[in-house]
């Protein structure tokens, strides 16, 4: 539910709320899409981030500071469904199990990249997004995964190695 | 450096495609309106309590005059009770009643003021 205001202070968060929604769901989504790997249960996830961060707008920052905001709160919550769905399971496997979307599978190189990074662990595969596909620097996907700045960087440049590693190997076959 | 701003731009023309951004197929609308309901639920269901304890006040209070006769005119039957047990037994009925008002004023302004609804 949305903190008790008064009339133009309740104007004012849905407008900021209808702005953050529209502004960043469609990286938020794409974001939790390539962890999860299911459509559906992404959107679920990124329903509930914003809906976390409707809630704690009063510690919102500007800029910048919002995106890593927005997407601190999108992992944690994959984080969570991770950790309730290996409980529920069991697994001793790293990645969470997958219900893997065949709806819209992708051809050629983007299937090859899609290989590429889903052979990266989850974390490696979080960090390479932030600061490879939307542009973060380490310190900002730092505060967007609650690692220190070493781990981030570590995890960049090893996702990087995998990667080019994955689709040399691919090139020559 | 320059090699790795290279090799990240490299990376970052790679990786364009596969984590690009969805576009809004309705989300923003849906997620707007989840964040709304609960709070148009909270005030219902606040107004329905509300009612419901000012429904049962208004059928209670009339009632309560013909009640305290009612008990006024109860005359204990002759038991072989101690007399002076007997005498302690006579009802309290006022104490009772206002107590019994207390509660319901009490759950109906905790369910009306309640933010957890």
């Amino acid at each position: 539910m949305l903190p008790k205001k008064n009339n133009a202070q309740k104007h004012d968060h849905a407008k900021f709320c209808a702005a953050l929604v529209k502004t960043h769901q469609g990286q938020i989504r794409a974001f939790l899409r390539r962890l999860t790997r299911n459509a559906a249960l992404a959107d679920d996830l990124a329903q509930d981030t914003f809906l976390r961060a409707f809630q704690k707008m009063d510690k919102i920052q500007d800029g910048e500071k919002t995106k890593s905001w927005l997407f601190q709160i999108a992992y944690r919550i994959f984080l969570d469904h991770i950790r309730k769905q290996k409980r529920r399971q069991a697994l001793a496997d790293e990645n969470m199990p997958i219900e893997v979307d065949t709806a819209e599978s992708p051809t050629g190189m983007k299937m090859d990249i899609e290989q590429a990074m889903n052979a990266l662990s989850t974390e490696q595969r979080a960090a390479v997004m932030l600061c490879l596909s939307y542009g973060m620097s380490h310190s900002e996907a730092a505060i967007a995964l609650n690692q220190p700045l070493g781990t981030v960087k570590s995890h960049v440049a090893r996702g990087k190695h995998k990667l080019r590693a994955f689709l040399s190997v691919y090139e020559k076959a | 450096m320059m090699v790795d701003d290279t090799e990240n731009n490299e990376f970052r023309e790679l990786l364009s495609d596969y984590a690009e951004p969805i576009s809004d197929d309705g989300f923003s609308e849906h997620v707007l309106m989840q964040a709304n309901a609960p709070q148009n639920i909270g005030t219902i269901k606040r107004f329905m309590v509300g009612g419901a304890t000012l429904m049962a006040a208004l059928v209670a209070v009339p009632q309560l005059s013909k009640l305290l006769q009612l008990l006024g005119g109860v005359k204990l039957p002759e038991l072989s009770i101690p007399t002076n047990l007997a005498e302690t037994s006579y009802a309290p009925t006022m104490p009772i009643m206002a107590l019994l008002a207390v509660l319901i004023v009490g759950l109906g302004s905790s369910f009306l003021f309640s933010s957890d609804l």
